[in-house]
């Protein structure tokens, strides 16, 4: 139950920290997070502040168990060679997309064009690989490290299932988005983390596929202009919102469950 | 072409430092045009969606080439074109299309289009069942 409100109260304290640095730039209130309508300066300080609260929920729930945050994650990280895990998440992710990427490319549902100037492009490269991992590893220790094995705690696998999934993909419309129609993706998504997490009792399988799959979106954004439907093929960063990424997020859920399903 | 009303909203494709910008600018001085958005041929996506926004619209374009090939890439139904909202311009004459062949060709255009979504859609479900279980198998192996 502590997991669960310490994660809800995220957007509350994300929404209070943008209200108030909206006022003092004399901007107003704002019904929902959406740091697009802050000035620069405050966008910065906006992003230290969204930092430090997901860093402090993360620091803060193990302290309120009663425990230090270095033994309650260390017991999502057991050692003797489960951390090849990671690896073969990663890889799995990769060969999927790799393989779709592929198949569209030859269809002609996408087209391969640089979108993006030289020098900048090479700055996004490199930056690409220490953000996937940076983004995987926050949000599987959010989402699985705290809310699902505080949820499961407290409900059935199911229901803490269920409920995880569900936080997991609301969380990505917290902020104003372009699209609403890729809800059935994420939610697809969610599955496939919740229970790698819940079948192999560590964060290393879940966090190699989420930086796998972060790892071969953001490499390709700046190369990929989506041609074919999007009901199909998804569009932007959300290739598994479509059909066939549904479709293919299903397939990697049960390669995952041949592998490890039966270890917990 | 006619002069228009200040209500007017004027889009040039154009790269503003490529070779034929200081051609489009004498244009523009010659029809006596003083604000004009500029889009880059890369950003057409840009301008289609500017003209979604509404009003009527004069897009410039340097050639009739770099309309065409917008509209080979896909850059927004053809439909946007021949809207009775947008006129379409080319700063260079001399090549036999003209601003008046551009409903025609739009059209003919959408109609092949319509097939080739089709197809693309088709190969599409095709391709990614065979990738799906190429990955699905391969993984199915290595553990």
């Amino acid at each position: 139950m502590a997991a669960l409100s310490l994660v809800l109260m995220i957007p509350l304290a994300l929404w209070l920290g943008q209200n108030l640095l909206m006022h003092a730039w004399g901007r107003g209130w704002a019904w929902r997070p959406d740091a697009g309508r802050l000035p620069s300066a405050a966008r910065q300080i906006n992003r230290v502040l969204t930092n430090v609260i997901l860093a402090g929920t993360l620091v803060g729930y193990p302290l309120c168990r009663g425990q230090a945050p270095t033994t309650y994650y260390g017991q999502f990280f057991p050692d003797t060679g489960r951390a090849a895990e990671a690896l073969f998440g990663a890889a799995a992710a990769v060969l999927y997309l790799a393989l779709l990427y592929l198949a569209w490319l030859v269809s002609d549902n996408v087209r391969f064009e640089r979108r993006l100037a030289p020098r900048r492009l090479l700055r996004r490269l490199l930056s690409v690989p220490l953000n996937a991992v940076l983004v995987a590893l926050m949000e599987e220790l959010l989402f699985r490290g705290v809310l699902l094995a505080g949820l499961l705690e407290w409900l059935s696998p199911p229901a803490a299932i269920s409920v995880g999934v569900l936080i997991f993909a609301a969380a990505h419309y917290l902020r104003p988005v372009k699209r609403y129609w890729t809800f059935p993706g994420h939610v697809a998504l969610g599955i496939l983390l919740c229970l790698t997490f819940w079948w192999s009792g560590a964060l290393w399988l879940p966090i190699g596929i989420h930086a796998g799959g972060v790892l071969v979106l953001m490499m390709m954004r700046p190369f990929i202009r989506y041609t074919g439907p999007a009901w199909l093929v998804g569009a932007s960063i959300f290739p598994y919102a479509g059909a066939v990424g549904m479709a293919a997020l299903v397939a990697l859920t049960i390669n995952m469950y041949w592998a490890f399903g039966g270890r917990s | 072409m006619s002069r228009r009303g200040d209500d007017v909203h004027v889009a040039v494709v154009c790269d503003p430092a490529g070779p034929v910008a200081d051609a489009v600018r004498a244009y523009l001085a010659r029809h006596e045009i003083d604000a004009a958005r500029w889009f880059a041929p890369g950003d057409v996506d840009d301008l289609v969606r500017a003209l979604r926004g509404g009003g009527t619209w004069r897009t410039i374009w340097p050639n009739a080439a770099t309309w065409l090939e917008a509209l080979w890439d896909g850059r927004g139904p053809a439909a946007c074109w021949v809207h009775s909202a947008v006129t379409v311009e080319f700063v260079e004459d001399g090549t036999m299309m003209t601003p008046a062949a551009v409903p025609a060709l739009a059209e003919a255009w959408s109609a092949w289009r319509r097939r080739q979504r089709r197809r693309q859609a088709v190969a599409g479900v095709l391709l990614s069942l065979l990738a799906l279980a190429a990955a699905f198998l391969l993984l199915m192996i290595c553990r």
